[in-house]
């Protein structure tokens, strides 16, 4: 292979890249200006380092733009990269597991978009990371490594259409890449000028402004908001002269508590805002489209993000209602597939933000079938002699916290026992909210920690199910029952604590094919 | 608790988790001969050390064996023409069931202590989890090995 096979990124991925990598250095920098400023060193420092910093980020980023080429032939996804060390890569389209397409605040005043590719298997990383490309290449990009491999549903014009890729792509054989790149170009204009997505999809749910609005409310995002806020502001003291510093502390204290009360009321009220605007600017516009076999999230306002999953690949669908949400029927669906998911979203993907807890069966109905299951099936409870151990459970770890309280600032210290109220609270409503219930192909397990989730998986992703007991548990006749299910990176694994023992036991035979078959056997021979 | 797997492990688990449960122990030793120096240099109380022996002393008993008894005795591996299921633990008992059509290779494994008592141990990978059945003879895990393999090439792809 030649250099100069294969296509480079837009050339605003300099810029891009440039920025991005000087952003990492800019809480460094900020602390280095505030020692630097008052060592008196801050001449040389800005005079050198940050010069050489910038020039060595220039030129590490034109070189890694100028040294990296993709392009997809023969169904694969072929990358070289690597300034120094060359860095082959191959890619097949049949591995592909999801694809990425975000526009963050660096790519949108170019018109851009960051492609991330994701395969089976390995690393937290994904796979592919271009950083800035046109809307439209992303979006050819995708059709390519995307589209089914059996094309039975597509159009004949987007047949054609592919057809005209292939035949540019073998053109890439050839010498002339840019001259390539430009035809491809100038055909995709006329379906993709200004578009995000391509087509009309089959089916769409839109979180809509209302939803998008009581997701902030409830959002819960309140206590890190105010964390940060009250962090930033300890570090004034350090910023403001002393003599201000001074002046307001004592114009503080000498309000009454009224008004104190009332400046906390108002500081609280601002971050409760700043949360709902953060909701908004990371959820606005969000959508799900249903595209054949693909689901295709996008959201952000500021950042649009566009995640595409494979729907038979999602190995599990999870709901989650948050405390605060609970009490007004309203959960957040996530799938768990393999490709895709974030690190925000413990390696899950969420699918819908904010729906009634009603509707979730109709949506699933419109985007995953597979998984639909009636709201109101009564799952099997734990037994009662379960309840003591949740409840303990609950109230042990206050003690880490009640003990030494009480114990370095007595006789108040003793007062934080009133937390077991609570803890026994929520023991009490993890014992009666957990349980489980089966069909012939899937489980539904439910379970609480502080939010209530609820976990469908088909029999057919279940990797393997353990049940496990120890030696209290087998003396109270009770069991832990949990299946591993493949999710983004590696394995999950959901568990349900102490069912009775005959239920973790019974669903160890309805996941044993072997025990499945000795009972028809049986039942046809009492036939 | 249920009827269990039928098959065990090889007799001679018990010599080589004795060994490692000894080797294990020794890091325990730690504690109180650094309290040993520190109470020779600060005059700390002498009879916290001899407390600290007496307990170390335990731990090797424990470890080296109460514990391989007790999980040799727990193990239990059974391999089914659709499933493999296992028993396991030790305080904890754990009860695994991988079917056929998930796995995705076997492994037979063997380190130098393993070596010398010729054991093998075989490990069963899913695309999501992997299961270890420790300490076969040799002759054992390569046998269960191709089997699980052969089994695991036939099972329904899906179901």
């Amino acid at each position: 292979m030649k250099m100069t096979d294969g296509k480079r990124m837009h050339w605003a991925a300099v810029p891009i890249m440039i920025v991005q990598g000087i952003k990492g250095f800019i809480i460094p920098l900020i602390i280095a200006f505030f020692i630097g400023s008052t060592g008196g060193g801050i001449g040389i420092f800005t005079l050198i380092i940050i010069p050489v910093i910038i020039l060595f980020s220039l030129g590490y980023s034109f070189l890694y733009w100028w040294t990296y080429r993709y392009y997809v032939k023969d169904n694969e996804l072929y990358i070289r990269q690597g300034i120094i060390i060359k860095k082959n890569r191959y890619i097949q389209r049949r591995r592909v597991q999801s694809f990425d397409k975000s526009a963050g605040i660096l790519q949108r005043p170019f018109g851009l978009v960051r492609v991330k590719i994701e395969t089976a298997g390995g690393g937290s990383e994904p796979d592919v990371d271009i950083d800035a490309l046109t809307v439209q290449e992303a979006n050819r990009l995708k059709r390519e490594l995307m589209k089914k491999m059996d094309v039975p549903e597509e159009t004949e014009q987007s047949q054609a259409e592919l057809n005209v890729h292939s035949e540019n792509e073998e053109h890439v054989e050839g010498e002339d890449v840019h001259q390539d790149a430009l035809e491809e170009e100038s055909t995709e204009v006329v379906d993709a000028e200004e578009e995000w997505t391509e087509a009309e999809p089959d089916d769409r749910w839109v979180l809509g402004n209302k939803r998008l609005f009581i997701a902030g409310m409830t959002s819960g995002g309140v206590g890190l908001v105010l964390s940060a806020v009250i962090a930033i502001v300890s570090q004034f003291d350090v910023l403001l002269p002393e003599t201000f510093y001074e002046s307001t502390v004592g114009y503080a204290l000498s309000l009454t508590t009224t008004l104190i009360a009332l400046f906390v009321v108002l500081i609280a009220l601002i971050a409760y805002l700043i949360s709902i605007g953060i909701t908004i600017v990371k959820y606005g516009q969000f959508s799900v489209d249903k595209r054949g076999n693909d689901l295709i999230v996008s959201r952000g306002l500021l950042e649009k993000k566009q995640l595409t999953l494979k729907v038979h690949r999602i190995t599990a669908v999870r709901y989650v209602s948050t405390i605060l949400r609970q009490p007004f029927g309203y959960t957040t669906i996530y799938v768990e597939s393999k490709g895709g998911g974030n690190a925000e979203e413990q390696q899950s993907t969420m699918l819908i933000p904010l729906v009634k807890r009603k509707e979730v069966d109709e949506v699933l109905r419109r985007f995953l079938p597979e998984f639909v299951f009636d709201e109101g099936i009564t799952l099997t409870k734990l037994p009662k002699r379960a309840r003591i151990r949740y409840w303990i459970r609950a109230i042990l770890p206050t003690f880490f916290v009640t003990l030494p309280l009480t114990y370095f600032f007595p006789p108040f210290g003793a007062l934080s026992f009133l937390i077991v109220i609570p803890a026994l609270w929520i023991g009490h409503l993890r014992y009666r909210h957990a349980g489980h219930y089966v069909t012939d192909d899937r489980l539904v397990m439910q379970w609480r920690l502080f939010n209530l989730n609820r976990v469908i998986v088909p029999k057919r992703r279940i990797q393997a199910a353990d049940v496990v007991q120890s030696p209290i548990q087998r003396f109270r006749k009770l069991s832990t029952f949990s299946v591993s299910i493949l999710s983004s990176i590696s394995g999950k694994s959901f568990e349900v604590l102490d069912l009775s023992e005959n239920d973790g036991f019974d669903l160890k035979d309805w996941f044993s094919k072997q025990q499945q078959q000795n009972k028809n056997e049986e039942e046809s021979i009492v036939d | 608790m249920r009827q269990a797997p039928a098959k065990r492990l090889s007799k001679k688990a018990l010599p080589v988790w004795r060994i490692t449960g000894l080797f294990e122990s020794l890091f325990y030793l730690i504690i109180p001969i650094v309290y040993g120096v520190l109470s020779f240099v600060f005059d700390w109380p002498f009879w916290i050390l001899y407390v600290m022996v007496i307990a170390w002393i335990l731990i090797v008993i424990m470890k080296s064996l109460v514990v391989p008894a007790i999980r040799w005795r727990r193990w239990r591996y059974e391999v089914h023409d659709e499933e493999i299921d296992f028993q396991y633990g030790v305080f904890i008992i754990r009860r695994t069931l991988v079917p056929m059509n998930r796995v995705q290779h076997v492994d037979t494994e063997q380190g130098p202590i393993y070596r010398h008592y010729k054991l093998s141990a075989v490990s069963i990978s899913t695309a999501a989890t992997i299961h270890q059945i420790p300490a076969l003879t040799e002759e054992v895990a390569s046998d269960l090995r191709d089997q699980i393999a052969v089994l695991a090439q036939t099972a329904d792809e899906d179901d």
